[in-house]
């Protein structure tokens, strides 16, 4: 096992990394998954320095002694990095943010991002997707996989991507979804408060179910029908041959469903 | 995105590939994609013509294998990069700083696409809005016959799924109830055993538990205290056994020892 402080700029470079995990209270992180040779840029340190440990192909970064209990230490101290990361693509990645942003790119394992206020920005990841926040904005463009979403007042905004399964929860954080639920993909969307806006190719065979308690229920798929009963507002039916599932629940919240030209295609 | 390649860098970077091994167009293109974080993603319009020229130029040579150019280094060619050693040195490092910029430049882009893609969908949520009125009249002015009967039929399905969304949402609320507790936990116990596992020593163990101990202690005095109104003189001794009991704590146990904790915490 090797383990290195930081406290000033640098670049190390690393043999081998099967899987990175780093835990950082404010600053920055950014995860690039490409063909080059793994490799960790810190731009920046304020506060205690980073630790950098790799241990048989672990890669674990963070700030040195954070021991005490964090939050209250958060309010004395400056605990800031810049961190620039380099992986294999098929490198599991995990992060522990607090208001630390967060940036994921070409990652095609497992990804976990955890932030309490931190944004995160995710680019062309694929594979299981997991991303719980409390107040942070999530940004995510050409997602492919599973992905699993919770915030409570974090946004979530998916932009042209491909998911075979997604959950997204949130209490009063907007969900807009520009997705293709390709086969039997299944996308289920639970909010309390918060107005869900989700578009389907114009084609999509899709059984849908969009329900709110007190918000208005619009879609722009003529097949689908309403009820309107004293507890719920309900648009529901099939689009296509309704191999793939789409589910919306949202006690105040208003759910649009929008349909995406065909010839309006996907390329970014 | 911005050029990474300027004063016939490209050229010395694909004398670099095709000196590793012989590599065909369309193989040279994916490796500078891969290389270069997708930052750089050239055309064939661009790469085929350079290539093209270096094998004029006498530094590549190409053989035709299954229908394809495969291209490979000249004894030429490998002069040439010989010759630009430190620059292909320099290139090298530029690449791997060129990371930060690119994950910024991500971030950017992203930032954009979703940005525009909000708007849209708002604007899209709007129109839908203000024609449904009139369009929602007229569909239901022809179905009215047909909605009737359905309805009928449906009742008993509606008063079933009633029930089903009443359980809906009590499923909900317990989602959230239990989410809630879990972020509670989360950020303010679980979070210092994340620390823990990536840096603790014995030592933070033990402050750790006792800090654990001293919010449990203000917990459960809280929660006693609950019950009871307190009056300016109750808070005047509540402070006095507290202070007594820290001073108890100095003296009989932190000053008894001398703690070996870290200098710098």
């Amino acid at each position: 096992m090797s383990r290195w402080t930081i406290d000033e700029p640098a670049t190390m470079e690393f043999d081998g990394v099967v899987a990175l995990r780093v835990t950082l209270i404010a600053g920055s992180v950014s995860v690039v998954a490409g063909g080059g040779r793994p490799s960790v840029h810190v731009s920046g340190v304020e506060g205690p320095p980073l630790q950098i440990a790799h241990d048989a192909g672990m890669l674990a970064i963070t700030h040195e002694k954070l021991i005490e209990g964090v939050l209250s230490w958060l309010r004395t101290q400056k605990a800031s990095a810049v961190v620039t990361v380099t992986v294999p693509p098929d490198c599991p990645v995990s992060l522990t943010l607090v208001s630390a942003e967060a940036v994921v790119t070409g990652v095609t394992a497992k990804t976990t991002v955890r932030t309490a206020t931190g944004g995160v920005t995710l680019h062309d990841v694929i594979g299981d997707i997991e991303v719980n926040t409390v107040g942070g904005n999530v940004e995510a463009q050409g997602l492919d996989g599973r992905v699993t979403f919770v915030s409570a007042s974090g946004e979530l905004a998916l932009a042209g991507g491909s998911v075979d399964r997604l959950s997204a929860r949130s209490i009063s954080g907007r969900i807009s979804a520009d997705v293709d639920l390709p086969g039997d993909g299944r996308a289920e969307i639970q909010t309390v408060s918060a107005d869900v806006a989700v578009r389907l190719p114009e084609h999509a065979s899709t059984r849908v179910q969009l329900n709110s308690g007190t918000g208005r229920v619009e879609a722009s798929f003529p097949d689908l029908a309403r009820k309107d009963r004293a507890i719920v507002r309900t648009l529901s039916g099939k689009l296509g041959d309704g191999s793939a599932n789409l589910t919306v629940n949202t006690i105040s919240g208003t759910v649009t469903l929008l349909s995406r030209p065909a010839h309006d295609a996907l390329e970014d | 995105m911005s050029p990474v390649f300027g004063h016939g860098r490209l050229r010395l970077y694909l004398l670099k590939l095709l000196e590793e091994s012989p590599r065909h167009g369309y193989e040279v293109i994916r490796l500078l994609q891969d290389r270069f974080l997708g930052v750089y993603s050239p055309s064939p319009g661009t790469i085929y013509p350079r290539l093209a020229r270096l094998e004029s130029e006498g530094l590549v040579s190409h053989e035709v294998v299954k229908g394809k150019k495969v291209y490979s280094l000249t004894d030429k060619g490998r002069d040439e990069l010989e010759r630009r050693m430190d620059e292909l040195a320099e290139l090298e490092e530029e690449i791997t700083a060129s990371a930060q910029e690119f994950a910024r430049e991500v971030q950017q882009d992203v930032r954009q696409t979703v940005r525009s893609l909000r708007e849209e969908l708002t604007a899209a949520a709007k129109t839908m809005r203000d024609s449904a009125g009139t369009t929602s009249k007229e569909a239901w002015k022809e179905n009215t016959k047909q909605q009737k009967e359905e309805w009928k039929r449906q009742k008993e399905h509606w008063k079933e799924a009633t029930g089903r969304q009443k359980d809906e949402w009590k499923r909900q609320k317990e989602y959230w109830r239990e989410q809630k507790e879990a972020w509670k936990e989360e950020w303010r116990l679980n979070w210092e055993d994340a620390w823990r596992n990536v840096t603790g020593s014995r030592d933070d163990v033990a402050r750790l538990k006792l800090e654990r101990l001293m919010r449990r202690f203000v917990e459960d005095v809280r929660r006693d205290a609950q019950e009871s109104s307190l009056a300016d003189t109750d808070l005047d001794a509540a402070e006095a056994l507290l202070a007594e009991t820290r001073d108890r704590l100095r003296a009989d146990l932190f000053k008894r020892a001398p703690s070996p904790s870290p200098s710098d915490d």
